[in-house]
């Protein structure tokens, strides 16, 4: 990958304003794509779909040397690929995701929508699992594009107003997975470290590959308020007075080694661990997928 | 108890600003602003115990500004304890300044103590009735040793009292009562005592009514001394222009007079030379002495006169003097040729006139003349001047010329360079005179035009006097006093018709208005012609007695001595500071030593005029490198002091001039007097300053 995928994409803040999500996953992945140089198309069925020019980066066993010979060009034969792919998005949507400038449930929403698109894409099945409330909603793996439209059309519907958190009836969920796949797990994680180590180990064992995203605004990095402040949890109401000037490099401290005992246990997991801000760009997540997707490969 | 009292009370009503940084306080505590964040699991142990070390912080920045406002108003209101423990209001420290004379007067010893003793008495007896925080000053006059004086406490003073001695200037108790009273006015409250001791000396008291004194200031005057003291004093002493020292001395000025034996001596270079008695001591009345002096060496002598008589003051019965001998003017008489007898000869006149003591023993006049005679033709350059023509000296002041049957060119252009170097030149005529060979010669040397020669016949107009002469003149300057002597007495038998040149002056005319003697300048020198013989062939007057006199002024005149020579004879008073100048020709001024043998470097060393503070009377010297006495210097006690005729305490209070009270001038000492006081806000401005610096750092390390 390089930097140039990151060129054409819209604003952040502009993606998340937009409503139509299908939309918005398409031009996120889309754009993404366009960057991308390296062709993320490599499906193994042998039904003939179409040709295309060579580009940079293609498997030079998938040229057709025939029609080089014939028109001194070069040409990639495409294929119909096969689902082959399980995939499942778990996106959490306690209140603590409501929160930070962007905000962080539309920064995951938006990741959530075009990592099942780019899946469809892939041809491979997106499954989606709504947690942190006190039920979770749950779309099975699939890879039409009927599909797509009901994994989006229930991200669109999907708010963070959940109290639950890791502590929703997820694991029943998580049990329910069979088939081996990909799991995307993105949340702020802002729970007890154990209960994160906790759901990993059980999609380990589940034996999926498991990305982890965990979301944070810039406020929560940044921490840069100035002077007094009566903060309110989110999710429990609970206050506390805090002085941010005086407390800043304390946040900061007591914040970076809680992720850094959250990314401990996830790489002793094998779970690939990443945190992404509501101000960034969601390239780099896809691009996250698609290395842990050619490994899987 | 400290009893602290404020200068401006009112300003303390400014501790209401203390207010302002409480609201300020409160107003920001309230301010706290709510927000919703994702989770406070990273705030909840956001420990307690920060924020009460803030809260802390807070309080005690408040607490800093609080004390710093309060300082600050607290400086403004001027606060001030009154000196002196346990003072109270009522109780104020008194301020007193002492006026002390310590002239020379004061050493008088009228009646049984030295005036000083008595007037040291009266002071310590006067600081003795003050409290322990009563303040004094002691302000003396003439104002030597006490230029910035101190307020004191009682016992301080006395102190400084024990090692004061008088001096021997001249005491202005006018000044002393103006700076005693300037010392007292700078004192924040009103009041305060004046209080003047001393021999109030009339001379003394002249100035007292020039300043004024505020009504509210007490004056008391301690008078020490008799009334009616006798004095006997050497007044003054100066040498006359014959040479001749004149001293005049005072006596009496009272009854205590009466019958009193005095003696006045007179001491020349360290010898005793002569002695007078005093006649009349009976009443107030000067007299003057002349002393008919030797012949001197050239240079520096001293003189000093003493009176011996019982009166009340010592100090003023010695009087120095000292004085310049001059080197005698080198005469160069030229030597005529009308023969062999003694009378018709010009050089036998003028020697005798100019050298007349007998047998080579000189004279005692200032002026003195080194008389040489010489054939024309003998006369060199060299005897006249050295030198090339920039750097011509003198090696003859003056040059006799009688009339000479012929100048020789050599000598007639060594005459003239000799004139314009500065070189006097006297021509005189006779018989031997040819007008045209002297006009030929002498050219511009000559100021007038010679005529034929003439002879006065009996039945016109002859024979000649002299009729009219310049009185502002030089030359006949000592006939002025018509009792110097009668010019018209000498007759002149023959004469030349004279006319002036341009530029030459007519000093003096025959009865005929014909030119007798006229002068002119040139270069440097002048020339005068006398119209007529130096001998007796052609008139009488060497034999008259105003011929010398004449002779002498003539020849100082026309070598500009009279000018050139610089003050002479000197005398210099006590307690006072002078810029004097070492005569020129001498090596520069290296150390003073003074009349008890004490020697002082000078700071001078190249320069010829030193400044000098002359404290006691005597004979001081000034040496050079080598230890050779340039020159001495006489110092005397000033005339003033001299004259214990005193005022009583009444008159001198009559005298003074009382101004408004204080109260109605309290704007005029201005906050600049108040940096005198024992004030507190010093220290507290101070204090706050630290606050401050205290504060910026506190502010600096607290979170708002």
């Amino acid at each position: 990958m390089t930097d140039e995928k990151t060129t054409d994409y819209p604003a952040i803040e502009t993606l998340f304003d937009v409503e139509d999500l299908p939309l918005v996953a398409r031009s996120v992945v889309d754009g993404f794509l366009s960057g991308y140089h390296r062709s993320p198309y490599f499906g193994h069925s042998s039904e003939f779909a179409s040709y295309r020019p060579y580009m940079k980066g293609d498997d030079l066993r998938r040229v057709d040397w025939k029609v080089w010979a014939r028109t001194d060009e070069l040409y990639v034969k495409q294929f119909e690929d096969e689902t082959n792919l399980y995939g499942h998005i778990l996106l959490d949507c306690s209140a603590s995701m409501d929160f930070g400038s962007p905000n962080k449930f539309r920064f995951a929403r938006t990741l959530a929508s075009a990592m099942s698109y780019l899946m469809v894409r892939q041809h491979d099945a997106p499954g989606l699992v709504l947690f942190g409330r006190d039920r979770c909603d749950l779309l099975s793996p699939r890879s039409h594009q009927t599909h797509l439209d009901e994994v989006l059309k229930l991200l669109s519907r999907a708010s963070p107003d959940g109290r639950a958190g890791l502590d929703s009836d997820i694991w029943e969920v998580v049990e329910t997975i069979h088939r081996r796949g990909i799991t995307v797990v993105i949340s702020d994680l802002l729970s007890d470290v154990e209960k994160v180590e906790k759901l990993l180990k059980q999609l380990y064992f589940q034996r999926q590959e498991v990305l982890l995203f965990q979301v944070l605004a810039p406020e929560e990095r940044d921490f840069n308020y100035k002077g007094e402040y009566l903060i309110e949890d989110s999710e429990t109401g609970e206050t506390v007075t805090v002085h941010a000037d005086m407390f800043r490099k304390i946040y900061q401290q007591r914040l970076r080694e809680f992720c850094e005992r959250v990314a401990h246990g996830a790489n002793g997991l094998g779970a690939d661990y990443n945190r992404a801000y509501s101000d960034a760009a969601l390239g780099d997540a896809l691009g996250e997928y698609l290395e842990r997707r050619s490994l899987i490969a | 108890m400290w009893n602290l009292l404020f200068t401006n009370a009112a300003i303390l009503g400014g501790l209401a600003v203390l207010a302002v940084p409480i609201v300020i306080h409160l107003w920001f505590r309230r301010r706290k602003q709510r927000i919703r964040f994702s989770s406070v699991r990273f705030f909840k142990v956001a420990d307690a115990q920060m924020l009460r070390k803030r809260r802390l912080s807070h309080l005690f920045l408040l607490m800093c500004r609080l004390l710093l406002l309060l300082l600050i108003v607290f400086a403004f209101a001027q606060p001030y304890l009154p000196t002196g423990a346990g003072a109270t209001k009522e109780e104020l420290p008194e301020y007193v300044a002492f006026v002390l004379d310590r002239s020379g007067s004061m050493r008088a010893t009228d009646g049984n103590a030295m005036r000083w003793t008595e007037a040291l008495g009266k002071v310590r007896e006067a600081v003795g009735e003050l409290s322990p925080h009563d303040r004094a000053i002691l302000v003396t006059t003439p104002n030597g040793a006490d230029r910035s004086p101190k307020w004191r406490s009682p016992t301080a003073l006395k102190k400084e009292l024990a090692g004061l001695q008088p001096g021997y200037g001249v005491a202005d108790l006018g000044d002393g009562i103006r700076r005693g009273t300037k010392w007292l006015l700078e004192r924040p409250q009103a009041g305060g005592r004046l209080v003047i001791v001393g021999d109030l000396q009339w001379q003394s008291c002249r100035k007292i009514g020039r300043s004024a004194v505020p009504e509210d200031l007490k004056v008391e005057i301690r008078p020490v001394g008799e009334d009616d003291p006798f004095n006997l004093d050497v007044t003054r002493a100066w040498r006359n222009e014959s040479g001749h020292l004149k001293t005049t001395i005072t006596t009496g000025r009272n009854r205590k007079g009466d019958g009193v034996e005095a003696e006045v001596t007179l001491s020349l270079d360290g010898e005793r030379y002569g002695a007078h008695s005093v006649a009349d001591t009976s009443s107030s009345r000067e007299e003057t002495f002349r002393w008919s002096l030797p012949e001197f060496d050239s240079g520096w002598h001293r003189a000093k006169i003493t009176i011996k008589g019982q009166d009340d003051f010592k100090g003023d019965d010695d009087y120095f003097f000292a004085f310049y001998q001059r080197d005698p003017i080198a005469t160069l008489c030229l030597k005529t040729s009308s023969g062999n007898e003694r009378s018709r000869q010009p050089e036998f006149f003028l020697k005798a006139a100019l050298s007349p003591a007998k047998s080579g023993a000189g004279s005692p006049s200032r002026y003195r003349f080194r008389v040489e005679t010489k054939e024309p033709g003998a006369v060199s350059r060299f005897e006249l001047f050295q030198g090339a023509a920039q750097q011509r000296v003198l090696m003859t002041d003056l040059v006799i010329m009688p009339g000479l049957g012929a100048v020789g060119k050599e000598l007639a252009k060594s005459l003239k360079q000799f004139v314009r170097a500065g070189g006097g030149l006297v021509l005189f005529v006779n018989d031997a005179v040819s007008p045209v060979r002297y006009q030929s010669a002498l050219g511009e040397l000559l100021p007038v035009t010679l005529g034929r020669q003439e002879e006065a016949s009996s039945d016109s107009n002859g024979p000649w006097r002299i009729e009219s002469f310049d009185e502002t003149s030089r030359v006949f300057s000592a006939f002025r006093n018509r009792e110097n002597g009668n010019l018209k007495i000498p007759t002149f038998k023959e004469r030349f018709a004279m006319v002036s040149k341009e530029g030459s002056r007519v000093l003096a005319r025959f009865n005929d208005d014909v030119a007798f003697v006229v002068s002119r300048a040139m270069g440097q020198g002048e020339v005068v012609i006398v119209n007529t013989s130096a001998s007796t062939t052609w008139t009488d007057w060497p034999r008259h007695k105003t011929f010398l006199p004449w002779l002498h002024y003539l020849g100082r005149a026309v070598t500009q001595r009279a000018t050139k020579e610089r003050q002479a004879s000197e005398s210099y008073e006590a307690g006072r500071t002078y810029d004097i100048n070492v005569r020129d020709g001498v090596a520069a001024p290296r150390a003073i030593i003074g009349p008890e043998g004490d020697r002082r470097e000078l700071e001078s060393k190249t320069l010829k005029r030193v400044r000098l503070r002359f404290e006691t009377p005597g004979l001081y010297r000034i040496l050079d490198g080598a230890g050779k006495v340039i020159r001495p210097i006489p110092v005397n006690i000033p005339p003033e002091e001299s004259d214990l005729r005193t005022l009583t305490a009444s008159e001198v209070d009559n005298q003074l001039v009382r101004s408004k009270p204080r109260a109605a001038n309290a704007g005029e000492t201005g906050l600049s007097s108040l940096s005198e006081k024992h004030e507190l806000w010093p220290y507290l401005l101070a204090s706050g300053a630290l606050l401050l610096i205290l504060e910026l750092v506190l502010a600096n390390r607290t979170y708002a």
